[in-house]
């Protein structure tokens, strides 16, 4: 598998404390990579190293399969498109004048692409407004047409969604999926809001105390989540007691509500609840979520 | 590092700060000829145009530090430092066209200052009465001493990633160096010896002897002292203003030159950017 981005026991420290500890990662081409992980894991470090906005105090990382101790990686950044924790964006400019701004720093010969830039991510009508009077999604997808001004082949995007109403979430979520799908962009993304990231990656690194703890394919993801049908009663203690006695594998998540893991038969755990002076007020198939993945993964006592 | 220097001028000509400066400076210059106009006409004292071309130059300090801590401060505030590292352009670059822009920058306001003051002046008081190579001397002086308050102030706004207080460090510096340009310009001047003047029985003043000044410096403390005052920005600027010209001024700005910008670029090479 080609991969864009490999890190190798990568470690970064800040006066003794390692926000990145031996960390390794794969990023295959053409993915949509979701870094998962608790605030302090580590993600915005790693983004930071990679975008090469700071040096990492051990390990290395391979961009374009050039390692970042090669003076080559900077040419290998020319490649690479990132909004990094707040858009970086001149405030007293316009959004026009941002890109143009940025379109100088990359030497692009002409401003053609501006207009579709600003089309791209909903900002063609925003005429001369000043940013700093833009509100935050429209400041975070500036950022984005800032970072695509270069036509990256990878996208670094750190919690992209944060600030966004939940119409700018599903626009940028659109996005990121047009540009995966049409532009054959590698998407780096971090997100703490992992129903949206479900959605979107095909890819997920689960980071724990500057540890890579899993790497996984949605694909593997999906068969390896649990699925599972979820019960509502209304006498769970007499329900528990038919549980064990039908030898089903089950977790109580509520007061009245029980996952069952084991396959079962619905009729007969009904007519067998309902022999125990226990309703059965609901019940429905669920598969486990990323969320509860992430949970099992990290909240375990291995990582406690 | 021509993208990053095209991109940085292209930023320039759209800062208003810049406008600002030169509108201020050039309103300064502005001022002080005509106070000197109006002492010429009413205190029919001689004031020709050399007296008021570089009159204002100290005051240069002032402006160089609150634009380029604000200017280069806003490459932190604003995030955007991070789209030019991103991209694949090197520290080294980053660095020196800031101070390529900042020196650029604070050069077009004292020109633009100096050429009001020079047409207001011309107008005002005629033309020079010392030779035009001396005047040229100060022009350089001033050029090296400008391009070296520069290397000093990118150094600060470069390594204190936070703009209000790169801010706040660069005006007090130039309040202290303001100040101990005073100090060290006041010991200076002190006369070696002083006229001691007496009274006699009927009180009409007398002459006495020549007595040593107790506050002049001499030997080796008057060396380290005009050496200081020499070296720093503001002792240069005053001596631009005051026609004091010695070979070794623009030497001593290169060496500031060159002590700040080798450890802020070491420095900033190193430097953790969030």
């Amino acid at each position: 598998m080609e991969y864009i981005l490999s890190a190798s026991a990568l470690t970064k420290s800040y006066r003794g404390f390692r926000a990145l500890d031996d960390f390794n990662m794969h990023i295959p081409k053409g993915a949509i990579y979701g870094i998962v992980g608790k605030n302090g894991a580590g993600k915005t470090t790693l983004i930071r190293l990679i975008c090469g906005l700071q040096e990492p105090s051990g390990g290395e990382y391979t961009l374009y399969g050039v390692k970042n101790s090669n003076g080559k990686i900077c040419r290998a950044r020319r490649r690479v498109g990132a909004v990094v924790e707040t858009p970086s964006i001149y405030m007293e400019m316009n959004a026009s004048d941002n890109l143009r701004e940025q379109y100088h720093v990359l030497g692009m010969p002409s401003f053609e692409g501006i207009p579709e830039l600003l089309q791209l991510v909903g900002l063609s009508d925003v005429g001369r407004k000043k940013v700093k009077h833009f509100s935050l999604g429209m400041k975070q997808r500036l950022g984005i047409a800032i970072a695509l001004a270069g036509d990256p082949d990878f996208l670094i995007l750190d919690e992209p969604a944060n600030g966004l109403d939940p119409q700018g979430i599903v626009e940028i979520r659109e996005l990121i999926l047009k540009l995966n799908r049409e532009r054959q962009i590698t998407v780096l993304i971090s997100s703490h809001i992992l129903d949206e990231l479900s959605r979107l990656a095909t890819h997920y690194g689960f980071i724990d105390r500057g540890h890579m703890v899993k790497e996984i394919s949605a694909a593997e993801l999906e068969q390896a989540s649990r699925k599972c049908v979820r019960v509502t009663v209304t006498n769970p203690q007499s329900a528990l007691p038919v549980f064990d006695g039908m030898a089903l594998e089950y977790s109580a998540v509520s007061e009245n509500e029980i996952d069952i893991f084991s396959a079962v038969n619905i009729s007969e755990l009904v007519l067998a609840l309902s022999q125990a002076s226990c309703q059965v007020q609901s019940i429905h198939e669920r598969e486990e979520s990323l969320e509860s993945y992430f949970i099992d993964l990290i909240g375990g006592g291995a990582h406690e | 590092m021509s993208k990053l220097l095209n991109a940085g001028f292209v930023r320039l000509w759209k800062n208003k700060l810049f406008y600002f400066e030169i509108l201020i400076f050039c309103a300064l210059a502005a001022i002080a000829c005509f106070t000197q106009f109006r002492e010429v006409r009413d205190y029919n004292v001689t004031i020709t145009l050399e007296h008021s071309l570089f009159n204002c130059t100290p005051f240069i300090l002032f402006f160089a530090a609150a634009f380029i801590a604000l200017f280069t401060g806003s490459e932190y505030s604003d995030g955007t430092i991070r789209n030019k590292l991103i991209v694949g352009h090197t520290r080294f670059d980053v660095y020196l066209t800031e101070f390529i822009v900042n020196s650029a920058a604070i050069l077009i306001v004292y020109t633009a200052h100096l050429l009001l003051a020079f047409m207001l002046g011309l107008t005002m008081f005629g033309f020079f009465t010392i030779p035009v190579s001396v005047v040229l001397l100060q022009l350089l002086n001033a050029l090296f001493m400008i391009i070296a308050l520069s290397a000093l102030f990118t150094m600060l706004a470069l390594l204190i990633s936070s703009k209000s207080t790169s801010t706040a460090i660069c005006l007090i510096l130039v309040f202290s160096l303001f100040f101990a340009g005073m100090v060290l310009n006041s010991r200076l001047s002190e006369p070696e010896m002083y006229q001691a003047y007496m009274l006699s029985e009927n009180g009409v003043p007398v002459m006495g002897e020549l007595t040593q000044n107790p506050l002049y410096i001499s030997g080796v403390k008057r060396q380290v002292y005009q050496f200081l005052f020499d070296f720093i920005p503001i002792g240069q600027a005053i001596h631009v203003s005051d026609y004091t010209f010695e070979w070794y001024y623009p030497l001593y700005s290169l060496v500031l030159i060159a002590i700040t910008t080798a450890p802020g670029l070491w420095l900033f090479r190193r430097k953790d950017i969030k």
